[in-house]
């Protein structure tokens, strides 16, 4: 009897601990809760008291650092800005867990696959009222502030991706961003190679190099891996697309039709020659990165907030240079990117406008005059000019942006967020290594596509 | 009759209360953190779900209909099934045989019963990281030592390319899952009555034959433990795969859970991916039932 009692109150009082600790725990999450809550309460009147407003960014771009933002809140001591940085790579996983836990940062960076979904999904902010009032300086409306033809291939990616739309403003791009070339001059006049200016002489470069023991060519990393094919699309599909008005979307054009197989044939010679390296499926950006300034590989797809490191990394004596990639079919060669890397801000924030604030301080001129980080990057903007010793390395991302840039949806397999992981992730590294035909990749894509079609019913 | 039976269970009900008591905060554990999220990952799986947004599109089975058609889903169970195989035999005999050598006596034991431990130690993660530089086709050593000895002929993209790219892996977490075995077994092995092999000594047994019909004998339990240990800790095995390939290239490496986290995090398919990882449930419950059936077999018989 003695017995029972004891274990009874052992259980009783092990019981009530849980439950204290039980208690506790909530109250500490209420206390939490009423923390944030009062910081939301000061983020209103608090502005007023002298208060800060707390918000949080998440970056998958480098060139938006910890740095930038400090250089914000100095200016705006009302607010202060949690800053997270993820891999492009792991963006879609990060963004899925903070979504799925109704976590979503204020303000976060996007892209077009990822982009168009989250505008079906009503996560991000209607920013079109606000691009019609005042931008971060000066008396101009903050629309007014960009490029007109930055924002018209903006807006077309919210078009192809979600249809007809009240409004095509859910987000904001960020630099006009442009592939091109760099390549390492040195080895260029030690081979006796001239700069080509037409797809023939790229690839009589590319058997030179090769010919020579180097790696002919690749894109700054393994994320990256569907760039040559979609350049390629851009040259081969224009014409039905651009001028025959062709579409996937009714139909008349589909992954079967033969100018998109072409593009991924042309993508596979690449492989088959040998001129992309060894480890072109996997290799990520700090692998590609070590190959360049090594001397390994020779010619590099890149973006220019990726140039920055290989830049003050450059071996004693290697000079790099930069040149817009040929067209492939002797179209004008237009660069990928131009919108293609976007600030959105999410529909649920209760910071709106410190949000915004931020949104339009990232895109402004002070940003891109004072930050060092941009000094590679174009900014898109009105007016706001590069500095001019930077001009002759950089020659080639001006002419590549020169051409224009290919829309950042066009044959779609960067419409959502899983055609875009299974191309990159299955397709393009099972039809380089053989393991899948041409007609299975098209068979691949165009059964994703229709899904995809599907579900927007 | 029938009364004195209920009172007799009354009683027993009433006895009972305080072990009850006992076990309900583990069971409240068990609640929170393992049925409810069990249940609404089944939930979640018979729904069209992208993990954010509302959950409103019903499927039914649709998803497990879909993961059963997916090729890729039964590769990566291959996949998987592949390292358990090579890990079953190369991690546990390896384990065995050095601490046999440190059971036997050697020169520096207890430096190299501290340093063969140290693998276990670093986190999954840092393994990665640290292999992943090892295989690189370019600034890795395998392939630096390969074209220094004359061997460029050997040297390959080690990660990046079919036939070698899952080999790499399970060398890799053979790497990190032998220390473990290795001391476990010396635990085992030092439990041996030095009676046995001093008899043997004395019947002038040889090494060969006192491992033979003494040791292995001995330690036989000890490997059937080791290997549901193995089996249940492989088919959860993410992290290394993950850093090292993200079960690339094409999918070469894909395991089980790489599968899984695709299927959810990459392709925001959460309902495809709840549905897989409810399917690898049941297999890994299917599994560790048919071991422990076979071990209380092996007990049986040896009673």
């Amino acid at each position: 009897m003695k017995r029972k009692v004891i274990a009874l109150v052992l259980a009783l009082t092990m019981g009530i601990a849980v439950l204290t600790g039980c208690s506790s725990a909530s109250d500490e999450t209420k206390s939490t809760k009423g923390t944030t809550g009062d910081a939301v309460n000061d983020t209103t009147g608090g502005a007023a008291n002298g208060g800060t407003t707390t918000i949080k960014i998440l970056s998958a771009m480098e060139l938006v650092d910890e740095e930038m933002m400090d250089t914000f809140m100095s200016e705006n001591p009302d607010i202060k800005v949690e800053y997270e940085y993820i891999a492009s790579g792991d963006y879609s996983a990060k963004f899925s867990a903070l979504a799925a836990s109704n976590e979503i940062p204020d303000v976060f960076w996007t892209q077009a696959g990822y982009y168009t979904d989250q505008i079906n999904e009503g996560l991000l902010m209607d920013l079109s009222k606000e691009l019609d009032n005042k931008a971060y300086e000066g008396d101009v409306t903050w629309r007014d502030t960009f490029i007109p033809t930055l924002l018209e291939n903006f807006e077309k990616i919210a078009l192809a991706g979600c249809g007809e739309l009240d409004s095509y403003d859910y987000g904001i791009p960020f630099t006009m961003t442009t592939v091109a070339v760099m390549y390492n001059k040195t080895i260029y006049n030690e081979l006796g190679l001239k700069v080509p200016t037409t797809w023939t002489e790229f690839m009589s470069n590319n058997e030179a190099i090769k010919n020579a023991g180097y790696t002919a060519v690749s894109v700054q990393n393994d994320t990256c891996i569907d760039w040559f094919p979609r350049l390629f699309w851009d040259q081969f599909c224009r014409d039905e697309i651009e001028n025959k008005g062709l579409s996937f979307s009714d139909g008349t054009m589909t992954f079967e039709t033969e100018s998109v197989k072409k593009g991924m044939e042309s993508f596979k010679e690449l492989w088959d020659k040998g001129y992309l390296p060894e480890n072109f499926i996997t290799a990520n950006l700090e692998t590609t990165q070590q190959m360049f300034i090594q001397g390994k590989l020779v010619q590099v797809l890149i973006a220019p907030d990726k140039i920055q490191y290989l830049m003050e990394n450059a071996a004693d004596g290697a000079e790099y240079a930069t040149f817009a990639l040929p067209g492939i079919a002797g179209e004008t060669s237009r660069s990928l990117g131009g919108s293609s890397n976007i600030f959105a801000i999410s529909s649920t924030t209760e910071k709106p406008e410190a949000a915004i604030r931020l949104l339009k301080y990232i895109t402004s001129r002070t940003n891109f005059e004072t930050d060092e980080g941009l000094q590679y990057s174009n900014s898109g903007l009105v007016g706001v000019e590069r500095g001019s010793e930077l001009d002759g390395v950089l020659s080639g991302f001006a002419d590549a942006a020169a051409g224009g840039f290919c829309p950042d949806i066009y044959v779609p397999t960067t419409i959502s967020t899983e055609i875009k992981t299974a191309f990159k992730s299955d397709v393009i590294p099972n039809y380089l290594m053989d393991v899948y035909s041409l007609s299975d990749v098209s068979a691949i894509l165009q059964s994703l596509y229709n899904d995809y079609l599907a579900s927007l019913k | 009759m029938k009364q004195a039976s209920n009172k007799g269970f009354m009683k027993d009900i009433k006895e009972s209360i305080p072990a009850y008591l006992l076990i309900l905060p583990t069971i409240a554990a068990f609640c929170i953190f393992l049925y409810i999220p069990f249940f609404n990952a089944f939930r979640i799986s018979l729904y069209n779900y992208k993990g954010y947004g509302d959950m409103t599109d019903f499927v039914g089975l649709k998803n497990y209909i879909t993961v059963l058609q997916d090729k890729k889903f039964f590769e990566s169970f291959l996949h998987s099934f592949a390292l358990i195989g090579c890990d079953l035999i190369f991690s546990i005999t390896i384990g065995f045989l050095l601490s046999y050598l440190l059971f036997k006596g050697i020169k520096l034991k207890r430096f190299f019963n501290t340093s063969l431990f140290i693998p276990y130690l670093i986190s999954m993660v840092v393994v990665g990281c640290i292999w992943k530089i090892i295989y690189d086709p370019t600034i890795g050593p395998i392939n630096q030592f390969l074209n220094l000895i004359g061997l460029e002929n050997l040297a390959q993209p080690w990660l990046s390319q079919l036939p070698t790219a899952l080999g790499a892996i399970i060398i890799t977490w053979i790497w990190r899952t032998i220390p473990f075995n290795m001391l476990i077994s010396y635990a085992n092995i030092m439990t041996l009555s030095n009676e046995y092999l001093e008899a043997a000594d004395i019947d002038g047994a040889t090494s060969f034959q006192k491992l033979r019909y003494i040791i292995l004998p001995h330690m036989i339990p000890t490997f059937v433990t080791l290997g549901i240990l193995t089996v249940t800790n492989d088919l959860r095995a993410f992290d290394i795969v993950w850093v090292m390939t993200q079960g690339g290239p094409g999918g070469a490496t894909e395991v089980i859970t790489s599968y899984v986290y695709r299927k959810a995090f990459s392709s925001q398919r959460f309902g495809t991916a709840s549905a897989a990882s409810i399917l690898m449930m049941a297999v890994m419950i299917a599994i560790t039932i048919a071991l422990q059936l076979i071990q209380r077999k092996g007990e049986a018989k040896k009673k």
